[in-house]
């Protein structure tokens, strides 16, 4: 792992208030509250991983502990589980969907 | 179109409102603009009430022999010009001492009313004319509501399709809604302050209900000011028709229902959290753009 990538996952997002999600059937989609008109674009469809990440963003929880719950969860591996959390995570800030709620050192793992 | 027209005539309501709105604001002498005139009954009512000229804006050609025939049949054809085109685009003199346009929808602004009436405030209207309506509002009530979601009779299972169509807000008879709490103003929007570029604000609003299982959605309707004291309710009685903002069920008992509401039709969205006396409470959120969401994964997920 770089040590790009072992800083970021001792890092803790917390999700935007000017997103709202939902969950319908298998799908889990984020939509944008703007404050001027539409953007299609910007709405997220997240994948069952996705959304409990998403869920698991609560400001407190940093990067290893979310990839933690993830590998516990879904039976995954680790490096594969961090690789997707950072690109989730990458694409949440790319619409504004979470906030840095601070960084912190990096707990297990 | 005709059709249409025949349904407004019809809606004794809505007639004698804009009838006393106008009578509140048309004085003798008066120069009155009509937008979006329809059959002219509001053109030809200004110049009856004493208007010394009328100028009626319709864009659909069917519309403009009618408004005519009906100026002539009052004895006012001298005082009411025809002008065919776009409200939105029509180009007058600032001559005129009242603007009146009903353009508003079952949702209040889909037919542009803000707009319309923002370019002819700034560029029709003289200065201290009177706009009818002069102010729209939203009013919202929790509801019982007999809407089925999915398929009825139950010929198949079709909770997919409910799940998707509970994110639809749809526009019912208010006979089919009960009101489960008094209705609250969400907003009030000022026509001789409103501009296009707002958004419209976020609604918030706290209802006390005696059981929530009976709550089927929220139901919004228009109150229109159309003068000092004369105000037109959609909630019944005209051919307007409420809409119903669907809501999952809620807990059982009594409760508080805090609603909050974006009415801006690109981003329709409504959320509720309720409060059970007992302790139980739920929230969820709902929006069209949640529905596209799903459908959009779909399609997606086939290419």
């Amino acid at each position: 792992m770089s040590r790009s990538a072992e800083t970021r996952l001792g890092e803790s997002w917390t999700r935007s208030p000017r997103m709202v999600g939902r969950r319908i059937g298998s799908e889990y989609v984020l939509v944008p509250l703007a404050d001027r008109g539409a953007d299609l674009d910007s709405i997220l469809n997240l994948n069952t991983v996705a959304a409990f990440v998403w869920e698991q963003l609560d400001g407190a929880r940093s990067g290893s502990d979310v990839v933690a719950a993830v590998v516990e969860r879904f039976e995954v591996e680790r490096p594969r589980a961090e690789r997707d959390y950072l690109e989730l995570i990458d694409t949440l800030v790319s619409v504004g969907a979470v906030h840095p709620a601070g960084r912190r050192a990096r707990g297990r793992g | 179109m005709l059709a249409y027209q025949q349904k407004l005539l019809g809606d004794t309501r809505r007639n004698r409102a804009f009838h006393r709105g106008l009578a509140a604001r048309v004085r003798p002498g008066a120069s009155v603009l009509d937008l979006g005139a329809g059959s002219g009954v509001w053109a030809v009512a200004a110049a009856r009430l004493g208007a010394r000229r009328v100028v009626a804006v319709e864009r659909e050609a069917v519309l403009v022999p009618v408004i005519e025939a009906l100026a002539r049949e009052a004895g006012v054809a001298d005082r009411v010009e025809v002008v065919r085109g776009d409200a939105r685009r029509v180009r007058l003199r600032r001559e005129f001492d009242v603007v009146v346009g009903e353009l508003v929808g079952n949702d209040a602004f889909e037919e542009g009313l803000v707009p319309i009436f923002e370019r002819a405030r700034t560029r029709f209207l003289r200065p201290g004319g009177a706009l009818v309506p002069e102010w729209v509002s939203l009013v919202a009530a929790p509801v019982r509501a007999p809407l089925r979601l999915g398929l009825t009779p139950r010929l198949l299972p079709a909770a997919s399709v409910a799940e998707l169509t509970a994110h639809i807000p749809r526009n019912l008879d208010a006979r089919e809604l009960h009101p489960l709490a008094p209705g609250q103003e969400l907003f009030r929007i000022d026509l001789h302050r409103a501009r296009a570029l707002d958004p419209l604000p976020t609604a918030r609003a706290r209802f006390r209900v005696r059981d929530g299982a009976q709550v089927g959605g929220i139901a919004v309707w228009v109150v229109m000011g159309l003068a000092p004291r004369v105000r037109l309710s959609t909630r019944s009685g005209t051919h307007w028709l409420p809409t119903l903002l669907p809501l999952e069920p809620q807990p059982r008992g009594p409760g508080v229902l805090d609603v909050e509401i974006d009415w801006n039709s690109a981003r329709r969205r409504w959320s509720t959290r309720f409060s059970g006396a007992s302790g139980r409470g739920s929230s969820a959120s709902y929006s069209p753009l949640f529905a596209w969401g799903v459908v959009r994964a779909a399609l997606v997920g086939r290419r």
